[in-house]
């Protein structure tokens, strides 16, 4: 698990979430 | 006497380039040569003394001079031959190192392509023979029936051997975490659960081969099988087998629920037959859309609702060329007037679908949306697993931790820290599914 920050609240989400978020931001800016 | 010390200076000269090209032996051949004119000088000018003594110190400086040059030129040149040397030698130690770091894990690869070929029974001329048994069943029916009898396993004895791999495999799970010993995947556990059951080497690759041959062949059209397939290749999480089951649970709770509300005057005894009735045929417009929508948001709902609708018109299309091949048969000549053609065409389906189709996207939409999120993930396990086993070492899960830049930020003690709670006992065996198993854990 990790901290992380969404909707300008910290929460704690799994790291594969967060590999799954990076993933989709990535996506996004390409 | 200008003459001599000309003749001196070119042949210094001379020598001084010689040097340079042909080493430091040369050196001494020029000291002889220096000392040879010098003894000729003296010679010639021994009766003027002092001439004599200016001549020998100006060649005195001369010739250390010469010396001192050709000494700087050559340790320069020397140090420049070392430099290279050095620089190439380093090239050459790095390259070694890469070749037999190649090496190695070629010899790894080796012996795991070698144990994996042995266990799945992966036998060249067997599967030619199948795909060749195949090809003719596509242009002989008959004779394609006795081979599926023979060779192909039905999805009912597909699905009771997949049962019978899931509980085994618990059964293994929960010893391996007693005894504290390193755990297997799915797929070798599935070679002991054959070894286990029938002993022999040739029986266990022929299951093993006519497993593969189904999983390829059922994997579209059920998801059960589907889901086997993706966990022994690594593909998906094993937990998906209780959500799958959990899931089909629903949608028959769902069901029943459905057919309670829709018919309340109707017993026990006849909704049971009427659920059941339901199950091997066909659910109404309002049946499918309570499930789904139970089930799935609004928005998912949407998504799947435009998929069963499209398998609904492909089916509909079906069953009017079916209608209009009836009505052919019937007609004398087989000829159909243009009113009967268009009785059948502007015919209205009822938007219904068979359950089992319907249970397949349900369930085919779960299995799609978890391969996406696990994506990424499986992309960085199987570019670091590299002997393709599904495991990986300390050293592979390191590299994938780095890999990614926010755990790398988090700092190696935090890897460590990963670490130790995956791999509690030092086992050093990391699997696809323990692995997957933490990385989902909030």
């Amino acid at each position: 698990m990790i901290e992380d920050i969404n909707n300008d609240q910290q929460v704690t989400i799994s790291l594969l979430d967060k590999l799954c978020i990076d993933e989709i931001n990535n996506e996004n800016k390409e | 006497m200008k003459f001599f010390l000309k003749i001196f200076i070119t042949n210094i000269e001379y020598i001084k380039d010689k040097t340079e090209e042909i080493g430091n032996e040369i050196i001494n051949n020029i000291s002889q040569t220096i000392n040879n004119i010098l003894h000729l000088f003296i010679k010639l000018f021994e009766k003027n003394n002092n001439f004599q003594s200016i001549i020998r110190k100006q060649l005195e400086i001369v010739l250390n001079y010469l010396k001192e040059d050709i000494e700087r030129e050559f340790s320069n040149k020397i140090e420049k031959i070392k430099k290279e040397l050095n620089k190439n030698l380093k090239v050459y130690n790095d390259e070694k190192e890469f070749y037999s770091n190649k090496i190695e894990r070629l010899e790894i690869e080796n012996k795991y392509m070698t144990e994996h070929l042995i266990k799945s029974g992966f036998n060249i001329s067997k599967k030619f023979e199948i795909l060749n048994k195949e090809n003719e069943n596509k242009t002989n029916k008959k004779n394609s029936i006795e081979f599926i009898k023979t060779k192909l396993i039905s999805i009912k004895n597909m699905k009771e051997i997949i049962n019978e791999i899931y509980n085994s495999k618990i059964e293994y799970d929960k010893k391996c975490i007693e005894n504290k010993i390193p755990n297997i995947t799915m797929e070798l556990h599935m070679f002991n659960f054959f070894s286990k059951k029938y002993g022999l080497k040739n029986l266990v690759n022929e299951w093993i081969i006519n497993i593969d041959m189904a999983i390829k062949i059922y994997s579209n059209e059920d998801n059960d099988i589907n889901l086997f397939g993706k966990i022994l290749r690594n593909e998906i999480d094993e937990n998906e087998i209780t959500f799958l089951n959990k899931l089909k649970n629903s949608i028959n709770e769902y069901l029943q629920l459905c057919l309670i509300n829709k018919y309340p005057l109707k017993s026990k005894k006849e909704l049971n037959k009427l659920y059941l009735n339901k199950l091997e045929n066909y659910l109404n417009e309002d049946e499918w859309k309570i499930i789904l929508y139970s089930i799935y948001s609004k928005e998912e709902g949407k998504i799947i609702e435009r998929r069963i609708l499209k398998i609904i018109k492909e089916l509909n299309n079906n069953r009017k060329k079916e209608l209009l091949n009836d009505l052919k048969n019937s007609c004398k000549k087989n000829i159909v007037t243009r009113d009967e053609y268009d009785k059948i065409n502007s015919n209205k389906f009822d938007l219904i679908i068979p359950y089992k189709e319907f249970l397949y996207i349900i369930m085919d939409y779960r299995i799609c949306y978890k391969e996406k999120y696990l994506k990424p993930f499986i992309y960085l396990f199987k570019k670091y697993d590299s002997d393709i086993n599904g495991i990986l070492n300390e050293e592979e899960f390191i590299k994938l931790c780095d890999s990614i830049s926010f755990i790398k930020k988090l700092g190696h003690s935090y890897i460590i820290q990963l670490l130790n709670k995956i791999d509690p006992y030092i086992l050093k065996e990391l699997l696809f599914q323990i692995v997957l198993k933490y990385f989902q854990m909030k």
